[in-house]
């Protein structure tokens, strides 16, 4: 049995980890997702990077959903903008990518401003439909404005360059979404552990406590907006260079409930359960695929008609037996099987 | 910097390392894989489905002849939700999985979205399930299309209706969803008026999954519009024609394909009207589609069997003609050797649903003549009232 | 002045179906604090069994109403006990979530059972026409504005005077001190389930009737969100006005001013009237103490 580890100082505790056995495994971990695209196939590695670019934009929505308690049905609107910025600056405008995916996150964190001010007095689901109606009315402007957006027909970038990588190879854009992915985390994890992160904790616990201890619900309430939405906007920015070619289709209030998905099933408030999240809800539909690839050719052939539906089933009843067994999401189950083995024998 | 440089040095030690695996064309010495991308689900799912047991019936057909020559046909459909990001998302899949050729290819803006990666990789498909301008015009090395665009299908009708049906104080309408499947039928409206110099009302557009078209109808109302296109996927035409029952609005109405669609049909019964739709195969259970629904009854389940219509049909006659390409390439076919078969003039075969069908190299498109249908949904009928001509 | 009162008409048949439908929502939020992103899909489960009952039976509607009822009550307490007593006591967006499964969960289950095509729904109450002046409705779109008052009443005196009705608020007001007083808390979910699932069956069932039977039918549920927060939350009767609002200005916006803006103008009423009420037109201000 591992004894405990004693945080005695201040600094150590809000310290990314004093641990080295979870630097270690970090790196590891990190090693593995760099060797992983050389062995295996181009899907696989398409699906890693849809993986990664859900990942940033879950951990964008943690920090406004998880950390400071801002419910936000919003995400496919800031998503959209991103997306649309670095695909019409590249398309329409020449800039060069690397610039267009940085003004994704820019212009998605100023829309944010926009959304987070007449906002700023609502709460709960309150502020989850406001998002919501925002995000309806961003699709529907760039459907409607079409001599900027193209509208309906969407847009089109052609092969692009970022920094000496080749996007149109798979490989090399998964580096890309890898490395950001990477950053953003690292980002997130020290925004959360400085004033802002706890202030934002603060909030989410307790708004009028929080105000009471000298907090500014306005000025913190509206930076969790904007650094928010700037991940995400990155997110969508980088879902732009993925597709190559986009329109408003995808930028339902479906995506918007997925991204909400992933930080709960995830666990709320950390990073590392909104990657959780993002890779569980994104794989999921996957993996029952490969389940029911796994039956009989008899049964496949016999479910042919319905194999659609049969994935949603699965899909949507892994959910609810995941959050029956764990309700605090992938995160609390991670902890408890930590838990288990460091106390074991003597765990119950 | 230095990140970047490693990435790209580490990429290039991959691209090296795998090329030589990147051979892979779907074609193996037992078996030859066409891919489809449909939506086998959402609200389109009643078309896509269809589209796919049509492919699913021309290869059942042709293996049960042995084969092309002695290798199995293998239909692999991924489902694109009628979301084109998906449909994207979807070929790449069928690349790296193997495939020869593409018959589905998602609807307009699927399609488009896919083409680039078409014209990159080299992969042969016939474009049938929704026909798109912009997939053969300009020409792409390696893509065909059959059928005609929404524009000419919709055209065919105004101005069959304008030659024999014009109401007294035409007034043309047009009621159309907000994406590029609205786009083109509004191009054919436009392009009505322009040609016909009659009066119009303004383009009334809707938000694609829309149900009710009440204010619609009453802004049609208001308009004295009578002559009007139902610009509706599916369900929305039966829609759009009992808010309009409701006013007993003298109406001429044109369609898109769908509406011959048994369920549309069905729901538009009890509405008193009979309209009109285009379409450029023969129509399900005519002569033309015997031969199509022979061979289905033999190699499909009772429940598929249900699932057939009319994108069943260009399905079929999209993957006949693919397979038939293959077939004239012998015994080692290649991508290549099967677009060259496709653009040589020679002739292909399609069952009776259409006259045999060619492609050209300055040409890839084929069965552009649309013949104008007068639906009647109370009896289910689907009658021809024109010959087929270009438009 | 005739197209004008023509669309009020339009948007209120439509208004009705989302009031009813966010009736349903503000239910189950008022005594359990959870927004039920399976709403419609419990709605669509009902109008399917509904409809294959009154198929294969040919029920006259007036019985195949009150079975109905029955059925989307079992639904509704079947549904609860199943997917949402066991989660009692976990954090609510655990159980938001287990609704976002189910409403997956449903949606597939239904295409399987019943197949993916559209179907009418035939019922005694449709294809006639009424003549109110210049404003003409088919018989089922008044019938939709009739049923949706007769449920803002039948809600509003089950609440206001039914022993129930009364326990059901008292919990919503303090979960403890109803615990406390002998009300029977776990019942009071599943009631909230029953009657969430029989109103807005209802509402599914007139919804089939005037356009069709079909596996997008859940997507109402959605539509009707803004409707539960245009009027609040916690306000079943103020819900149910907020949906007849949005359905009116929907089609007034669309009438005259068109651009698409039957969808969006809700949502923009919506941000307006959350500056001004964050609680909504009708949602108390809830009193917080530190």
């Amino acid at each position: 049995m591992r004894t405990h580890h004693f945080v005695e100082t201040y600094e150590k505790h809000i310290a990314l980890s004093d641990n080295p056995v979870t630097w270690s495994w970090t790196g590891l971990l990190l090693v593995a997702l760099v060797v992983f695209p050389f062995a295996t196939s181009n899907y696989l590695i398409a699906l890693a990077t849809t993986v990664g670019i859900a990942a940033i934009g879950a951990i964008g929505l943690n920090i406004l959903t998880g950390v400071t308690g801002l419910i936000s049905l919003g995400q496919a609107g800031f998503l959209a903008a991103g997306c649309y910025t670095t695909a019409l600056l590249i398309a329409d405008y020449n800039w060069p990518p690397e610039l267009a995916l940085i003004a994704a996150g820019v212009v998605s964190a100023l829309l944010s401003l926009v959304v987070g001010v007449p906002s700023l007095r609502l709460k709960g689901l309150y502020l989850a439909i406001t998002t919501m109606a925002f995000s309806f009315i961003i699709t529907h402007f760039l459907l409607y404005a079409e001599s900027v957006t193209h509208g309906p027909y969407g847009v089109r970038i052609e092969d692009l360059g970022f920094l000496g990588l080749d996007l149109a190879s798979p490989i090399q854009l998964y580096f890309l979404v890898l490395a950001v992915a990477v950053i953003a985390a690292i980002a997130a994890l020290n925004i959360l552990r400085t004033r802002v992160g706890r202030a934002f904790t603060a909030i989410r616990d307790h708004d009028i406590a929080a105000r009471v201890m000298g907090i500014s619900l306005t000025q913190y309430k509206l930076s969790a907006f904007v650094i928010s939405s700037f991940f995400v906007g990155i997110a969508g920015g980088l879902m732009a260079f993925q597709f190559r070619f986009i329109n408003v289709d995808i930028f339902n209030l479906l995506l918007s409930v997925e991204a909400l998905a992933m930080i709960i099933v995830g666990g709320l408030g950390s990073v590392a359960g909104a990657i959780l999240g993002a890779v569980f809800i994104v794989l999921l539909p996957e993996a029952t695929r490969e389940v029911i690839d796994l039956l009989p050719t008899g049964i496949t052939s016999m479910l042919s008609t319905y194999i659609y539906e049969i994935r949603g089933l699965l899909t949507g009843l892994t959910i609810i037996i995941m959050l029956r067994i764990e309700p605090h999401g992938l995160i609390g189950l991670w902890r408890d099987i930590k838990r288990y083995w460091t106390h074991w024998p003597l765990s119950v | 910097m230095k990140i970047s440089k490693l990435g790209a040095l580490c990429a290039l030690a991959i691209s090296t390392a795998l090329s030589p695996a990147m051979a892979e064309e779907g074609i193996t010495d037992t078996e030859i894989v066409i891919g489809n991308i449909l939506p086998m689900t959402s609200s389109a799912a009643l078309v896509g489905r269809a589209a796919h047991f049509g492919s699913v019936v021309a290869a059942a057909e042709a293996n049960a002849d042995g084969g092309v020559n002695g290798r199995q046909v293998v239909i692999r459909t991924e489902d694109d939700g009628y979301v084109p990001a998906r449909t994207v998302q979807g070929l790449r899949k069928h690349i790296d999985e193997g495939v020869f050729g593409l018959i589905g290819t998602g609807a307009g803006a699927g399609t488009a979205a896919i083409l680039p990666i078409l014209e990159e990789e080299g992969i042969p498909a016939i474009v049938s399930f929704s026909p798109l301008q912009a997939a053969v015009d300009p020409i792409k090395p390696t893509v065909f299309m059959i059928g005609a665009s929404y524009q000419d299908l919709l055209f065919a009708q105004l101005k069959y209706i304008h030659e024999n049906h014009n109401p007294d104080n035409a007034k043309y309408g047009v009621i159309r969803q907000d994406d590029d499947f609205g786009k083109q039928v509004e191009e054919a409206f436009t392009r009505a008026v322009d040609a016909f110099e009659v009066d119009a009302a303004d383009p009334i557009r809707y938000k694609r999954g829309q149900k009710d078209f009440g204010a619609e109808i009453l802004k049609v109302r208001s308009n004295g519009v009578n002559v009007l296109i139902a610009g509706g996927v599916t369900t929305e035409i039966p829609t759009m024609l009992k808010e309009s029952s409701k006013f007993k609005l003298p109406l001429q109405v044109a369609t898109v394909p769908t509406s011959t669609l048994p369920p549309i049909m069905k729901l538009s019964a009890p509405y008193g009207y009979s309209y009109y739709s285009g379409d450029y195969i023969s129509p399900m259970g005519s002569e033309g589609t015997a031969h199509f629904m022979e061979v289905a009854k033999a190699s499909l389940s009772e429940d598929e069997l249900k699932a057939l219509n009319r994108y069943a049909v260009t399905g079929y006659v999209a993957t006949r003609m693919m397979i038939e390409a293959i077939r004239r390439c012998g015994d080692n076919p290649t991508r290549a050797c099967a677009v060259e078969k496709l653009e040589s003039g020679e002739e292909f075969d399609t069952a009776g649903v259409t006259l045999p069908l060619t492609f050209a190299k300055d040409r890839h498109i084929s069965a552009t003549a649309v013949r104008v249908l007068e639906v009647d949904p109370v009896a289910g009928s689907v009658t021809p009232v024109t010959d087929f001509a270009q438009y | 002045m005739d197209l004008f009162l023509n669309l009020v008409a339009s948007g209120l048949v439509i208004g009705s179906i989302y009031g009813i439908i966010a009736i349903a929502f503000a239910v189950i939020f008022k005594t359990t604090g959870v927004l039920n992103f399976a709403q419609g899909e419990v709605m669509m489960l009902v109008a399917y069994v509904s409809w294959s009952l009154g198929t294969e039976l040919s029920l006259s509607f007036p019985v195949l109403v009150i079975v109905s009822i029955g059925v989307a009550a079992l639904i509704g307490i079947i549904v609860e006990r199943l997917f949402i007593r066991p989660m009692i006591g976990q954090p609510i967006f655990a159980i938001v979530m287990v609704t976002i499964g189910l409403a997956v969960m449903l949606r597939s289950l239904i295409v399987i059972f019943w197949g993916a095509d559209a179907e009418p729904f035939n019922a005694a109450i449709e294809g006639g026409l009424v003549e109110i002046g210049p404003v003409v409705l088919f018989t089922e779109q008044l019938f939709a504005i009739i049923l949706f008052f007769a449920i803002m009443t039948a809600v509003f005196l089950f609440f206001r005077f039914t022993r129930i009705g009364i326990a059901m608020r008292a919990t919503a007001m303090d979960e403890t001190a109803a615990l406390l007083m002998g009300v029977d808390v776990r019942r009071i979910s599943a009631l909230a389930w029953a009657i969430a699932a029989v109103v807005s069956g209802l509402a599914g069932i007139t919804f089939a009737i005037m356009f069709s039977r079909a596996p997008d039918l859940w997507f109402q549920g959605l539509r009707a969100f803004p409707a539960t927060i245009l009027g609040g939350l916690d306000s079943p009767l103020g819900s149910g006005f907020g949906g007849l609002i949005i359905g009116v200005i929907g089609d007034l916006s669309e009438g005259y001013i068109g651009q698409g803006l039957k969808e969006i103008s809700g949502f923009i009423v919506i941000i307006i009237v959350l500056m001004v009420r964050p609680y909504g037109l009708f949602g108390e201000k809830e009193l917080e103490r530190v």
